[in-house]
């Protein structure tokens, strides 16, 4: 490996010696407490390995002496920048397994607080990745939208951050009077908005020169790591749990799924921006289409699922995040897996990075969008 | 998340917890649960009419280390300890998920053909399907789902175990999950493993089965063969025990690590010292 990288035969002039470089557990952009230890020929990454675990708080664990209904909010620590998503997974998870009928009001209000927060993911996720990068003014942008999900979610829910939008069920609430209007009248300032992003980005050159051809991912071996979510997608590979296995409302609505042809850092960006796109889309056929009728199934007060095991899996911002449950017929899980997405794809930081320089480590960090809160559970 | 001492009866109290610290320090070895099963066996059943008050919290715990007997896989330990807890929590008590063997799926019924006895178990359950394979044949029947153009199962979506103490012989479950893009099926595969025996590792088909077979080594002990890079994970690496072993006690803190590692020390800011470390690592 290090001969082709330093190109066996050629003349060095100087003794090309590696050293090894840390990158965190402290660093801005490792987005939380990920320490990477690089092994570097001068610049050029030779080795890398990732040392995680920071933030374990043992939630599979601590399932298994809760019950169903009070695990749901460690759910929303896990990717605390996409907590509704989480929950829903979970929720959905549980449901299957009781084998409740959720109301149809109830699914199309979880789609749209679904999307809207994927839509306040990518944008954290453009932010940060951008500022990684060098660009700082996308940041406050983005910011500035994501800021209008969080207040609409703050007066349906009652939490910005660790929204915890859903019950067992269903929903705890129904909409109030100005959601409707509020949620439209973000909708119609996105596109605008959006726009300025990628006046800002599409023909930047240093954009251009940071992400293009950089951590490029074959279709094959992004799949044989077992990538999900927009990196997986970059690569030209068409899986979404949205579209591939419809769950809760997704089979109502029309949307496309992005894809990337050359599967490098630029074509996850791009993936990423139609994304939100298509989450707008979505949004606005919910609620076009958004039923009358009671938000919450009948769900006993006490829920003792039938001995038996699910597997559940949605399409989060970040990938596909799952939930395996066992059930022993009490009221408390006998084993509960967290599929991560973030954990998942993390692996391929290794294979994207070998080859390229440090800086771009700290792109590739931001193009896999991880969450250290699920990473590390 | 209380101490699990003090919610249950004193008799069923005194044999247990000891078994649970000796089995939390040195992990592998599992047997010692099994060794005090059957003195539980005469108490778990007394302990409903004592510990009647103490409610579900006591009984979660107990059964963890209460080897009864071998339970089959779906109907887990606690669910025999169930209708001992008293007529109270009767009604609430339905039957397990309805689990049917799989019937008239082509791609099964060659499996069947092909691996004959070593598949143990086809059953959808929820519309989920489930196999059950021994270990012998387990990594050609990975080999056979991932290059067979009928099955096509490219993406390994996740893999974890689960622990069954009461399963002598095969305390371990390994879950595979598995995911066709061409085909858009998903495909559960199990295999028992026995405490302190070897899983083969599916890393070599599987390049994303790494670090989730690096997790579940972690998590529970189980050591994979032909991984080529079984370290801890999340945990530090001279962590002890396996937590998501079900006799890892959850009730309170184990303080070996923290005293080592995380107490008040001097640094030594003397910068001849950091360069003849510099020269060593080189």
């Amino acid at each position: 490996m290090q001969e082709q990288l330093t190109g066996a035969g050629q003349e060095t002039l100087f003794d090309s010696e590696e050293m090894v470089l840390n990158m965190g557990p402290q660093h801005p952009s490792t987005h939380g407490v990920l320490r990477v230890i690089l092994r570097l020929d001068g610049e050029t990454v030779v080795d890398l390995d990732c040392d995680i675990g920071y933030l374990h708080r043992g939630v599979e664990k601590i399932a298994e002496s809760d019950t169903y209904a009070m695990i749901t909010p460690y759910w929303d620590r896990l990717d605390y920048v996409a907590a509704v998503s989480n929950d829903l997974c979970y929720v959905e998870g549980v449901e299957k397994l009781l084998q409740v009928e959720v109301p149809k009001r109830a699914e199309y209000l979880r789609v749209i607080l679904t999307e809207l927060q994927r839509i306040a993911s990518h944008l954290l996720w453009l932010g940060t990745h951008a500022l990684d990068i060098g660009a700082v003014t996308v940041l406050l942008y983005a910011f500035r939208e994501r800021e209008e999900i969080l207040k609409i979610f703050e007066d349906f829910i009652g939490a910005r951050l660790t929204a915890h939008a859903f019950r067992i069920g269903g929903l705890w609430w129904d909409t109030y009077p100005e959601f409707d209007s509020r949620v439209r009248d973000f909708l119609k300032i996105l596109p605008g908005r959006i726009e300025e992003y990628e006046t800002l980005l599409n023909a930047n050159r240093i954009w251009l020169q940071r992400t293009v051809g950089i951590g490029i991912l074959p279709a094959e071996e992004a799949i044989n790591l077992s990538l999900t979510g927009p990196g997986l997608r970059g690569s030209g590979v068409k899986y979404d749990v949205r579209k591939a296995q419809p769950y809760s409302a997704y089979a109502d609505f029309d949307f496309e799924i992005p894809i990337g042809e050359n599967g490098d850092t630029y074509d996850r960006y791009l993936c990423r921006m139609e994304e939100i796109k298509q989450s707008a889309l979505i949004i606005e056929q919910a609620l076009d289409g958004l039923p009358e009728g009671p938000v919450m199934a009948k769900v006993p007060k006490v829920l003792k699922p039938p001995a038996g095991e699910v597997y559940h899996s949605i399409e989060a911002p970040k990938g596909e995040i799952g939930v395996y449950l066992v059930s022993d017929g009490t009221g408390k899980p006998y084993r509960m897996r967290i599929r991560p997405p973030s954990y998942i794809n993390l692996q391929s930081l290794k294979r994207m990075s070998i080859g390229h320089l440090v800086a771009d480590v700290v792109a590739l960090i931001g193009t896999l969008d991880i969450v250290l809160g699920e990473v590390d559970r | 998340m209380t101490d699990e001492s003090n919610d249950k009866p004193a008799g069923e109290d005194a044999e247990r917890v000891p078994s649970e610290q000796t089995d939390q320090a040195e992990s592998p070895s599992q047997p010692k649960a099994g060794a005090s099963a059957p003195e539980d066996k005469d108490t778990a059943g007394v302990s409903p009419g004592q510990g009647a008050p103490s409610g579900g919290d006591s009984k979660s715990v107990s059964a963890e280390a209460v080897g009864d007997k071998p339970a089959p896989p779906k109907a887990a330990p606690r669910a025999d300890h169930k209708p001992a807890a008293g007529e109270k929590l009767a009604p609430a008590k339905k039957g397990p998920v309805i689990t049917s063997e799989i019937v008239d799926d082509v791609l099964i019924d060659r499996i069947r053909e092909r691996f004959g006895d070593a598949i143990s178990e086809a059953v959808a359950t929820l519309g989920q399907q489930i196999l059950r394979v021994k270990k012998g044949s387990y990594v050609e029947l990975c080999r056979f789902l991932h290059d067979e153009d009928d099955a096509d199962f490219k993406m390994c979506i996740d893999e974890t175990a689960i622990h069954w103490p009461d399963r002598k012989g095969e305390e371990f479950d390994i879950v595979l999950f598995l995911y066709s893009l061409t085909k858009n099926r998903r495909l559960r595969l199990k295999l028992a493993v026995a405490d302190g025996e070897a899983c083969p590792s599916v890393t070599s088909i599987w390049a994303g089965a790494n670090w989730m077979e690096r997790e579940i080594y972690d998590m529970f002990g189980i050591l994979f063969e032909g991984h080529p890079d079984l370290r801890r994970i999340l945990l530090p690496t001279d962590w002890p025990g396996h937590p998501l072993r079900k006799e890892y006690p959850i009730g309170y803190q184990d303080n070996e690590w923290t005293d080592k590692h995380l107490q008040y020390r001097e640094i030594d800011y003397d910068t001849s010292l950091i360069d003849v470390k510099y020269a060593e690592r080189r």
